[in-house]
């Protein structure tokens, strides 16, 4: 026999008394017929305060939520996001009076499972509706898992591949130089010399691709810190040794949406890779600024550039950047020639909303 | 050794360093020269047009073109040169994509200069040569069972896609216009194929395995 646990958060009495005796009857007409797969167990409370505190405590303890949006202690909508706040895995079926359905249909796009109009509803209506409800909830949270599920592998498939690109091509390369640099030892001292000479560059390359690759693997070091840190840290080891010279100009910048933080750093890390690895440039711009309400990062190099109509767009990772950008709502601009260097801009809008957020907070701490 | 004689190599790889590195390698032998470089797959096909080496070093991701379809190219473009895949992937995909495109040796990042150096002669003369990991992918390859996913039929793969995409059953039946009652059959089926026991499971096993990008 399947037992469902119902919370009833509903402040009239009567109502509430009427729905427990639906669900009494609903048990034991089953039960009479043997064939009962299940009965219902109620626990009701008459503020959302009683009901919430209830669910928040033991969140496992009920199947399904039956929930007045009218309340003393809370009104409409907001009563629903206060319990779906909770993330219990139950279901929500909210009731509306008789003259405000269209307040369930909205109930329903904010995440409830399903509606009942207080009056238009009976015991049989009832039971189906929890009934649909705890399934659809059911497989609403095993399609959430199933996607964190797979976010999961394809980041470590990400992560893989980022392994393959950096650290080993330069391990193989700097085991390949060291090799050399031996064989020659004796009969070309001066150039074995010189050889050891890229062996500690490459060794140093290492180094750096690992910590960016460390940083990867533990993301909230990318956004517990201010995006100019982030950008030093990426930054510092891995320019000092490219054959090219580069400038920095990153602004402070207020603390960011951690989505924004993460989009605007892998943007950049897209683009300073392009340069690294196909640019052979002599001269790299990279610059963070806050104008006004924008957020503006730059990056140039005076390298080969390319044509953007004929290099396909995966191979340089372009299709990543832009799709990172619409994520977090900015704007991408790739200017780039064959002979004549690249220039990729992000804009974001909203350091505006920051500061305004940021003096309400001190607003409502006062 | 005359000059004539030597065996010309082109690398192809698209990290500078990497190419950088292999030619250093490969100046400590005589009898090995390195001719030209390419960045990408299809600059190696354009160079191998134009000077035709003997051999060419491949990487096997590459922008632009890939090793593979690079090679792919030259069998039919420069029939006489070989080509030698020199990867830091060893997945059996990988290794027996390249070698039926034609590449007449699989070598990993790790090969020292000696064991680079022979695979070079070996190719020049013909023969092939295989990084022991690569011997190892094919011999597993064939003998161990198939992997997970080798019996689906073309229905349950189309089935599985939609699974990976999150419909449910109903869905599934409304895109594919069978009852659910039949998607169900087959989701079932293809539960027990993948030795899995839930969808969620499945779906994990078939991104993890590359089942739906294989055949």
């Amino acid at each position: 026999m399947q037992v469902m646990r119902v919370l009833i958060i509903e402040d009239n009495q009567g109502d509430a008394r009427l729905f427990r005796q639906w669900l009494l009857d609903a048990s034991n007409t089953i039960e009479q017929r043997v064939q009962s797969e299940q009965r219902f167990q109620m626990v009701v409370a008459t503020t959302l305060r009683e009901g919430a505190a209830l669910l928040q405590e033991s969140p496992r303890n009920f199947d399904v939520v039956l929930l007045d949006l009218t309340l003393s202690d809370s009104m409409g909508l907001d009563t629903l996001h206060r319990i779906s706040a909770i993330g219990a895995p139950a279901a929500i079926v909210v009731l509306t009076g008789f003259d405000d359905a269209n307040a369930g249909l909205t109930a329903v796009q904010h995440g409830a499972q399903d509606y009942l109009i207080k009056g238009d509803t009976d015991g049989k209506l009832l039971v189906r509706a929890i009934r649909y409800a705890i399934e659809r909830r059911r497989s609403q949270l095993m399609l959430a898992e199933q996607s964190r599920e797979l976010a999961a592998v394809q980041e470590r498939h990400r992560l893989a591949r980022e392994l393959h690109d950096s650290v080993s091509q330069t391990l193989f390369t700097c085991s390949a130089m060291a090799e050399s640099a031996l064989r020659q030892w004796d009969i070309n001292p001066t150039k074995s010399r010189s050889i050891m000479q890229d062996v500690h560059r490459l060794s140093v390359t290492a180094l750096a691709e690992m910590r960016v690759l460390l940083l990867e693997l533990r993301p909230m070091a990318l956004t517990q810190t201010t995006l100019k840190q982030v950008f030093l840290q990426y930054l510092t080891p891995l320019l000092r040794h490219h054959p090219f010279t580069s400038e920095l100009e990153l602004d402070e910048v207020p603390p960011l949406p951690a989505d924004v933080q993460v989009g605007i750093y892998r943007i950049a890390q897209e683009a300073i890779n392009n340069i690294v690895k196909h640019a052979r440039a002599t001269q790299v711009k990279i610059a963070v600024e806050v104008r006004g309400d924008q957020l503006i990062l730059s990056i140039e190099d005076d390298g080969v550039g390319f044509d953007p109509h004929a290099a396909s767009a995966t191979s340089l990772g372009l299709d990543i950047m832009e799709e990172r950008a619409k994520d977090i709502g900015a704007e991408l601009r790739i200017i780039s020639m064959a002979g004549r260097g690249t220039r990729v801009r992000v804009l974001w809008r909203g350091i505006g909303a920051l500061t305004n957020e940021i003096t309400s907070t001190i607003r409502n701490e006062r | 050794m005359a000059e004539e004689q030597k065996i010309r190599v082109i690398i192809a790889d698209d990290h500078d360093m990497v190419r950088k590195g292999l030619r250093v390698l490969l100046e400590n032998f005589d009898d090995i020269e390195v001719i030209g470089e390419a960045g990408d797959g299809q600059a190696a096909v354009d160079i191998c047009r134009r000077l035709s080496p003997h051999i060419v070093l491949m990487d096997m991701i590459m922008p632009r073109l890939g090793g593979i379809e690079a090679t792919e190219r030259l069998r039919v473009v420069c029939p006489d040169v070989h080509v030698i895949a020199l990867t830091s992937f060893e997945n059996e995909d990988n290794v027996q994509r390249a070698l039926k495109a034609g590449a007449i040796a699989y070598l990993m990042k790790n090969v020292s200069g000696d064991e680079l150096a022979n695979a070079v002669r070996r190719a020049f003369n013909g023969l092939s040569t295989l990084a022991p990991e690569a011997a190892q992918i094919l011999i597993r390859a064939t003998t161990r069972p198939p992997s997970p996913g080798h019996d689906l039929t073309e229905r349950e793969r189309e089935i599985l896609a939609l699974m990976v995409e999150g419909l449910n059953n109903r869905e599934i039946g409304e895109r594919l216009v069978i009852s659910s009652s039949t998607v169900k059959n087959h989701v079932s089926n293809i539960l027990s194929k993948l030795g899995t026991n839930s969808r969620t499971q499945a779906v994990a096993v078939t991104v993890e395995n590359n089942i739906l990008a294989t055949k």
